[in-house]
């Protein structure tokens, strides 16, 4: 690989893991587009290879978060029951899914974290951060589960993190208050999505070559996310995001329709 | 079935050293990864070794920090999580296996 992708591709993984920890969004959504999109790499590869990046992610931010208490490691570990088992079942069937199809799947992703961070930014407009998370009782544990199941195999079967699924159903089904939802999504991504990542490996679908430069590139803007989220206004972040995401979703589509999907 | 959730003595540590596993093998991941790349650069024969030996350290990890969760919580007594830490850590150990034999 020539110098001037290897540095493309950690610029890429650095610009991925920075927004990702500022605005709680995984990397991988933004990985496999653009892997495919710029990159030319064959959709498949492009997944598992997100899939290093986005337990990267998970690694870097969990453990800033962690610190700052604001992860429910029991509930984590508990939700992560079902994701692992919904990751790898949906890996070892993506292996065999029309490449079409799943990129479809992945366009309608795209379109329905757009759609939920709008939401979000909308719905945050009056209101100033919450810092402090109130105490919480956990609770609907088989809903949570079920909804777990569902957001492993999203990861397994897209290369992503399974957040803008897995916040949502902590914060709504499970009673738990948004920060610490989010924070405990970011840590249980990383078991998530090894789990699948074990089924991409075996089958050659984790490029090595683009995963060392995006690996690099992810763990240094996770770090410097993580840090800097405090500081900056996240609203702004997560307007980016919808122009980013929006723009990499009607690319990706463009490429279905004109049959280019690898 | 609800639990009720507070800043106990018990879940700090549990946060601590769950956090300083990952700060470890993130650091480490982004050593080999780093020094994997410059070698590259001067293309040294090993790099590409390196390089695989950062991801695959990256891979590891989520592995590790259930197996530093169930050690905590079976040294914490607390038998409910260490077991369900335990069944993660299988399923995981499970996908793995499969995953190196499809290789």
């Amino acid at each position: 690989m020539s110098v001037e992708t290897t540095l493309l591709l950690t610029v890429l993984g650095f610009g991925a893991g920075v927004l990702g920890a500022m605005a709680g969004i995984g990397g991988g959504i933004l990985i496999v587009p653009t892997l495919v999109i710029f990159f030319n790499v064959p959709l498949p590869q492009a997944i598992g290879t997100s899939l290093v990046a986005v337990i990267a992610t998970s690694t870097a931010t969990s453990s800033v978060h962690l610190e700052r208490h604001r992860t429910d490691a029991r509930l984590g570990i508990t939700l992560e029951l079902a994701t692992t088992v919904g990751a790898a079942v949906a890996a070892m069937l993506a292996q065999h899914i029309n490449r079409t199809i799943l990129a479809l799947l992945f366009v309608g992703f795209l379109a329905y974290s757009v759609v939920a961070l709008v939401r979000r930014v909308w719905s945050s407009r009056a209101q100033p951060q919450q810092d402090e998370s109130p105490a919480y009782q956990v609770r609907g544990y088989p809903a949570g589960l079920a909804v777990s199941l569902v957001a492993g195999a999203m990861s397994g079967l897209l290369g992503i993190g399974g957040g803008p699924i897995l916040v949502p159903a902590m914060y709504l089904l499970m009673g738990v208050p948004l920060r610490v939802a989010a924070a405990t999504s970011n840590f249980m991504i990383g078991a998530t999505a090894v789990s699948s990542a074990f089924i991409y490996y075996g089958h050659g679908n984790i490029r090595l070559d683009i995963s060392g430069p995006l690996l690099t590139g992810v763990l240094l803007g996770s770090f410097a996310g993580a840090h800097l989220a405090p500081r900056v206004r996240v609203r702004y972040i997560q307007l980016l995001l919808v122009v980013v995401m929006t723009y990499l979703a009607v690319q990706m589509l463009l490429r279905v329709v004109e049959g280019k999907v690898k | 079935m609800t639990e009720e959730r507070g800043m106990t003595q018990q879940s700090s540590r549990l946060d601590r050293t769950v956090a300083a596993t990952l700060r470890a093998s993130a650091y480490s991941s982004f050593a080999l990864a780093s020094l994997g790349l410059v070698l590259e650069f001067f293309e040294w024969r090993q790099a590409d070794n390196i390089l695989r030996a950062a991801v695959i350290f990256l891979l590891a990890t989520p592995v590790l920090r259930i197996a530093v969760m169930t050690v905590v919580f079976f040294r914490e007594r607390d038998r409910k999580y260490a077991l369900i830490a335990f069944a993660v850590l299988a399923i995981l150990i499970g996908s793995a296996v499969l995953g190196i034999r499809l290789e």
